[in-house]
């Protein structure tokens, strides 16, 4: 009971609210919003975070992606094309219950990124892209945290379009800076 | 200021930054060429397109931020004698009568690899993408809607036959 008690005091994230330093993986997915031309596909990378203050952290990240085949019906037969990768490093700020002690931390968060479309048979899209979405970690005792985000990702493109991507991640965070 | 009322605010930011371009979307739309350009050094042979014959681009015509990319896709048969590239000429006439005429007016956007004679070269979407070439000569034709193009082949003396579709890319939205 007591020990029940003692984890329970100790998700109890404002008493734990303090300077904190945390990187880890995370992978997911990644779905084009009306895109004819890429298909769903897969996200994995790495992100390190910096909580100078309870309520606002800082963060850095790198993310390898693909997209999924596209396909089309053309002279008469199903055809498709290969979605290509795409890799993207970036910052982003964090708002909301960002420190890193053991506890429930919900968050938002934004920020830009470089942006690369690497496909085999047409030309490199690079771009600056904006995104933006919400953020929730479970940090558990052993410094461990267990994280889930949603991002909208835009990236504006010639002419004054954007192609504009969902990515759903999950990822473990180990917190090597409580302070 | 509280959380949310911070996070409205970035979102807000964000949203200035990117500006108006937001509200776009990425469509694919296929444009079936009729019947079969079949031409020979002596007898040209051209496909009049209008893309305003399909309801995706007549309904998107008008708010065409971007022409993304544009693919040929079909058969070229090589019916000549010798090893030929089959080639895709865009024009704004349909009034050329000789190879040189379409070579002087027009601008090649599309070329084979060598076909063999009697052989038979497929075509597939990814393929047909890295063909292109003069790709701003045709993204000016996909925002004009109305065009030509001839088929030739690259040597002196050709008969090609060519049965396409043309791909086309488009982002637009508001």
């Amino acid at each position: 009971m007591k020990k029940i008690l003692l984890f329970v005091l100790m998700l109890s994230a404002p008493v734990w609210a303090q300077k904190d330093i945390s990187v880890g993986p995370f992978g997911g997915f990644n779905i084009p919003i009306l895109q004819s031309d890429a298909g769903a596909g897969s996200d994995f990378g790495v992100k390190a975070k910096f909580s100078p203050i309870p309520k606002i952290a800082g963060a850095a990240f790198f993310e390898a992606r693909t997209f999924g085949d596209a396909s089309k019906e053309v002279v008469g037969e199903e055809q498709t094309i290969d979605g290509g990768n795409v890799t993207s490093f970036g910052v982003e700020a964090l708002i909301g219950n960002t420190g890193g002690g053991p506890g429930t931390h919900f968050y938002f968060f934004a920020g830009l990124s470089s942006y690369k479309w690497t496909r085999d048979y047409w030309e490199d899209v690079t771009e600056v892209g904006f995104h933006f979405g919400p953020g929730f970690e479970v940090v558990f005792p052993a410094s461990i945290g267990l994280e889930f985000r949603a991002k909208l990702e835009i990236v504006p493109t010639d002419g004054g379009g954007s192609r504009k991507n969902g990515i759903i991640l999950i990822g473990a965070n180990y917190h090597i800076g409580l302070m | 200021m509280n959380t949310k009322t911070l996070a409205l605010a970035a979102l807000l930011i964000a949203t200035l930054i990117i500006g108006c371009g937001i509200i776009t979307g990425t469509f694919t739309i296929v444009y079936e060429v009729e019947g079969l350009i079949s031409s020979t050094q002596a007898d040209l042979q051209y496909e009049s397109i209008d893309l305003n014959t399909i309801d995706d681009y007549q309904k998107h015509k008008d708010k065409i931020k971007s022409v993304d990319h544009v693919a040929v896709v079909g058969t070229v048969f090589n019916y000549g004698n010798t090893p030929v590239s089959g080639e895709i000429w865009l024009a704004y006439s349909d009034t050329l009568d000789t190879p040189a005429e379409v070579r002087s007016v027009g601008t090649r956007v599309f070329v084979s690899p060598v076909i063999e004679p009697s052989e038979l070269l497929e075509i597939e979407w990814e393929d047909g993408l890295s063909y292109i070439e003069n790709f701003p000569a045709i993204q000016d034709a996909v925002e004009a809607g109305v065009f030509v193009i001839y088929g030739l082949g690259d040597s002196q003396f050709f008969y090609v036959v060519m049965d396409i579709d043309i791909i086309v890319t488009v982002t637009a939205g508001y």
